[in-house]
């Protein structure tokens, strides 16, 4: 068996970034102070022609003149962004190749721009495979990581083209020995995701110490391993676990080679989970685990799967108030024109908690009140509690049970979402044959101007 | 009442597949599951059109790894494993019938609305729409039915799923051109909570069932009642692809309905109970 160092070395160079180690395992980033935050003026969201692209379909639809309800809740789309996004990804991270996770939103014009981008793409499902391949994407820039495989989609990704895909079971290996034996593997590993919002990786991937088994499988079956993947789960806000997965997964190239002479594995697969709003101190942390396990010089190439990176800021949803329920003074049920089963089915898949902002109450337009609503009292006290409902009369339908309110809605009033594009038009996308319910107002802030 | 109707024939059901070749199949250790198959062309006494392949026939499928190195639905032999003397046909009506009444809304199986009438009604009703679905079949015309995907089309083929490791109970599933329906048992019948930390190796079991009919879907209907339950599996379940579908808007289907007999036995059936998702298979 051979030594792996499984003490991340002690940084403390021009980096900036140190890791302490506590406990002799954990690992933290120290200097975490606001200004490395992502959010900061740099990177500023579009919001003057996010605005303009707003109020201009609210004038046209109130010029219109429906009734409350008659209206559609639609998107705005920034490809601007989607492009400024990937710059900053080529500055954070100039190693790693990323593979669009377009499960996360398969927009066409998103994955247009970012095939356009050279990024490539991560598929989970047939449907998207087709998608991606319809646009001219090869199939040679597809990865398949599906965590659970039947028979036909093996076959499917074989009679495709599409070579990349991960596996976490010796019976998934099987399976693909007998139909597209000449597949490049990925063994997902399964990392510790108690941290993340989204917990994933308990269910999918290989546990360190299981590996063997799935390691001579591959030997004993002939199969081409191109690599070790790993996905620490989305909204982690403990960046350990990153460095750690990163660290396993160099145990799993060192133990192909040394024990089971496996051909060098050629590519590490990070996975997705990158937020923008902690982009700067997740990819600080990745960059110090590549290069404490993968450094340049050892050839490997290295690739993500990142999803609401590229789509969440992109997209900013604006929903109609169609009714209301007053409960008591200053305590209402507010009732939109989309919900868990539309737009926003977020909710239910990925745990997230969508921001209401008032962007249209009593002939005025309140977008930049950037402060119109909040999940607490006590920080903002707010005048009106509300609680905020889908059109289905659902109990699951429920998009937040409080917040509080700068302004007292009525029907006909709109709201916006912002940030509102991870996770979110995917159950309304083409899955097969669907269309996008919502309309989708497309804006392009660099070209337009910010 | 109409409760106790159903519970009953399940319990026959039960009863009459407990027999030894069966026992003797589930528990052998690399079995991890059994499903019986019917198309519902096994109720025509003496028309029968030729079979066209084994989905035609009524089968045992058993949930294996054999050679292949990976779990797959072998169809084990085709028949179902009834001890001689039970009439074969009697058995699949109450299949139909149990797996249609997982639709029955609530407040029909219990209470005033559980009268011994309404049962009857939701019997009759069942048996002269598969009457319909088979004097077509044998025309060899079209369906005219509701589209396929809507739960509210009657199935082509009819399955009990065993899958002791995950659920206690028998799992009710449909199919009919390219999709597949699936009623989950309620949470009180999953095996403590293996149902949620391996819903990956249950939910491939029915995937590969389904794809083995030639389908393209599955919808799954969880039920409701177990909301926590619910919510987790949907978080878990969006990498694998599943898309929720919004359920039916009733009071637009009683508007569009013709009022007729018909018509209001298919008032008393909905799905509200259920959370509906679907894959691809
Ligand atoms: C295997 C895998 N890769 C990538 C992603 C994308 O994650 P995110 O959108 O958080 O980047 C997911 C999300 O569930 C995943 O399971």
């Amino acid at each position: 068996m051979t030594e792996v160092e499984l003490t991340p070395r002690l940084r403390n160079d021009s980096t900036s970034l140190k890791f302490s180690l506590d406990g002799g395992e954990k690992i933290t980033v120290s200097e975490q102070s606001e200004h490395v935050r992502n959010n900061d003026a740099s990177h500023e969201q579009a919001h003057k022609l996010i605005f303009e692209s707003l109020k201009r379909r609210i004038e046209a639809i109130n010029g219109e003149t429906c009734e409350p309800g008659d209206e559609n809740s639609f998107f705005i789309c920034d490809i601007g962004e989607v492009e400024r996004l990937h710059r900053n990804w080529c500055e954070q991270l100039p190693r790693v190749q990323p593979f669009y996770a377009v499960k996360c939103n398969p927009d066409t014009r998103v994955l247009e721009k970012l095939s356009a981008l050279k990024v490539n793409f991560d598929c989970a499902s047939k449907a998207e495979i087709e998608k991606v391949l319809s646009l001219g994407v090869s199939p040679d820039r597809i990865i398949y990581a599906n965590p659970c495989k039947a028979s036909s989609f093996v076959r499917y990704a074989a009679r495709s083209n599409v070579l990349k895909s991960t596996f976490d079971n010796v019976e998934e290996l099987y399976k693909i020995k007998r139909f597209h034996p000449k597949s490049e593997l990925f063994l997902r590993i399964a990392t510790d995701d108690s941290t993340a919002q989204c917990r994933l990786s308990t269910k999918y991937g290989c546990e360190l110490e299981n590996v063997d088994k799935l390691l001579s499988a591959v030997k004993e079956l002939d199969l081409n391993l191109a690599g070790v993947s790993f996905h620490v789960g989305s909204g982690a806000s403990d960046f350990t676990t990153l460095y750690k997965a990163v660290r396993d997964a160099r145990i799993v190239f060192d133990k192909a080679a040394n024990e089971y002479k496996l051909p060098e594995l050629k590519t590490l697969d990070v996975g997705g989970g990158f937020q923008f709003e902690s982009f700067k101190e997740s990819t600080a942390v990745l960059r110090a685990a590549l290069d404490d396990f993968f450094p340049v010089e050892t050839g490997v190439n290295i690739i993500a799967e990142p999803g609401r990176y590229f789509a969440a800021t992109a997209f900013t949803l604006a929903a109609n108030v169609i009714a209301k329920r007053s409960l008591k003074n200053h305590e209402a049920m507010l009732y939109i024109n989309d919900g868990v089963y539309g737009n926003m089915n977020c909710i239910l898949f990925d745990h997230q908690a969508p921001t209401p902002r008032t962007l249209y109450h009593n002939s005025q337009f309140h977008y930049f009140d950037f402060e119109s609503s909040s999940r607490d009292t006590t920080l903002h006290p707010r005048k009106e509690k509300v609680s905020i409902w889908g059109p289905t009369c659902d109990g699951l339908d429920c998009i937040t049970t409080e917040h509080y309110m700068e302004h007292d809605l009525i029907p006909g009033d709109w709201l916006y979402f912002p940030n509102l594009g991870a996770y979110t038009s995917s159950a309304a996308t083409p899955f097969n044959g669907f269309e996008q319910v919502a309309e989708i107002i497309y804006i392009n802030s660099l070209k337009d101007g910010i | 009442m109409t409760k106790d109707m159903l519970a009953k024939k399940r319990s026959r059901i039960i009863e009459l597949l407990s027999t030894e070749e069966l026992q003797e199949k589930i528990s052998e250790p690399r079995n991890t599951g059994v499903a019986v198959s019917f198309p519902i062309t096994r109720l025509l006494k003496n028309k029968r059109p030729e079979p066209l392949n084994g989905n035609q026939q009524s089968q045992l499928h058993v949930y294996c790894i054999r050679d292949a190195g990976y779990h797959e639905w072998c169809a084990d032999i085709d028949r179902i494993p009834l001890d001689k003397g039970e009439d074969e046909t009697e058995v699949y009506w109450d299949v139909i019938l149990l797996t249609e009444s997982q639709l029955l809304l609530p407040a029909v199986g219990g209470g005033e609305l559980g009268s011994k009438q309404v049962y009857k009604g939701f019997q009759k009703h069942i048996v002269k729409r598969i009457g319909e679905s088979l004097s077509r079949i044998v025309r060899q015309k079209k369906s005219t039915q509701d589209n396929p995907s809507t739960w509210r089309s009657l199935g082509a083929t009819y399955y009990m799923v065993y899958l002791p490791l995950y659920f206690s109970d028998i799992i009710w599933c449909k199919s009919g051109s390219i999709y597949f329906h699936v009623f989950l048992p309620g949470s009180s019948q999953s095996v403590g909570d293996k149902k949620q930390s391996n819903e990956k190796e249950w939910l491939l079991a029915l995937l590969e069932l389904a794809s083995s009919f030639d389908c393209q879907f599955l919808r799954l209907y969880l039920r409701r009642d177990d909301k926590n339950g619910v919510l987790t599996f949907l978080r878990n379940l969006n990498w694998i692809g599943g898309r929720l579908v919004p359920n039916e808007d009733r009071n637009q289907y009683i508007i569009n309905s013709p009022s007729n007999d018909s018509s209001v036995q298919d008032m008393l059936l909905g799905d509200e109970s259920f959370v509906i998702l679907e894959f691809e298979c």
